[in-house]
């Protein structure tokens, strides 16, 4: 039997009842003398499959252990052989995860895609140049490449006025960008999750030609 | 001190999408007998760069852990 992780907390914090991945139990286990961390888990026989049902079970018992106190996630996948495996953890990182956990006490993370709305052409649709492929072809290849630095220039400057408008609920934030959409990570307040919402909210409305994608709170994936 | 997020947002229901670029893209990894195992994912077309990003991350992750 194997300890699939969920993620730390202080030792000592109630469980919620819940039931873990593959129907596991959702136990804790404590880091040992000199340690006020624990690990929670469930006791499966090895790693489950990134099915959409074990990812979603897997992300309620997250959010069920946030909603009693901090919590730093695993990624999901993260098996260990046993107690020895996960007490060694624990006192090998144990004042690392302590200072994270205590950084992360009553913070959740939001996160936020920006994509703008007007579509990429792509020169494979545009048959009537199928006479021409060469020169015509390499020409639209570099006009799409330009628009491209464009595009990430643009969303360069959403994220930027974003992250203006934010000032003040904005304790820490991450920014990456995924082909023609940028994708942010915002760690705040737990009690700003709502002003955060309506801010953005009015951002987007302001703004049609962006499309928008957020979700939270989560714990905070991207801040550990 | 409890997290004291609204009821309502910690019970909101998040898309597949979000999912996976949480749950497989982010988080503490392990090292040494940390494993994931992959399996077919359903794909979400406004996402697909994404999750195939996440997937090949997870990808990574197993071929580093050996």
């Amino acid at each position: 039997m194997r300890f699939y992780l969920y993620g730390i907390i202080p030792a000592g914090q109630p469980l919620p009842r819940i039931a873990g991945v593959e129907d596991g139990d959702l136990l804790a286990c404590a880091g040992g003398a000199g340690t006020r961390l624990a690990a929670t888990y469930s006791p499966l026989q090895g790693a489950p499959s990134a099915t959409p049902q074990h990812l979603r079970q897997h992300h309620r018992v997250t959010m069920a252990l946030l909603r009693r106190g901090p919590l730093i996630p695993f990624r999901f996948g993260a098996v260990l052989a046993g107690e020895e495996a996960v007490q060694g953890l624990l006192q090998e990182r144990g004042e690392e995860f302590a200072d994270r956990l205590e950084n992360l006490r009553g913070r959740v993370e939001l996160s936020v895609k920006l994509l703008l709305s007007e579509p990429l052409e792509s020169p494979a649709g545009d048959v009537e140049r199928w006479g021409q492929p060469g020169t015509s072809y390499l020409r639209r290849k570099a006009r799409l490449a330009r628009r491209s630095e464009l595009r990430a220039a643009d969303l360069d400057l959403l994220s930027e006025h974003l992250h203006h408008v934010m000032s003040g609920l904005v304790i820490d934030w991450r920014g990456e960008q995924r082909g023609a959409m940028r994708s942010l990570a915002w760690l705040v307040r737990s009690g700003d999750v709502q002003s955060f919402k309506a801010r953005l909210a009015a951002f987007g409305r302001a703004r049609p030609e962006v499309k928008i994608l957020s979700s939270g709170p989560w714990p905070a994936y991207s801040f550990v | 001190m409890a997290n004291d997020v609204p009821e309502e947002d910690l019970a909101q229901d998040v898309s597949l999408l979000e999912l996976v670029d949480h749950l497989l893209n982010k988080g503490v990894v392990l090292t040494g007998e940390a494993t994931i195992a992959v399996a077919d994912v359903d794909l979400i077309y406004l996402g697909l760069n994404l999750v195939l990003t996440s997937v090949d991350t997870a990808r990574k992750s197993l071929g580093a852990a050996g």
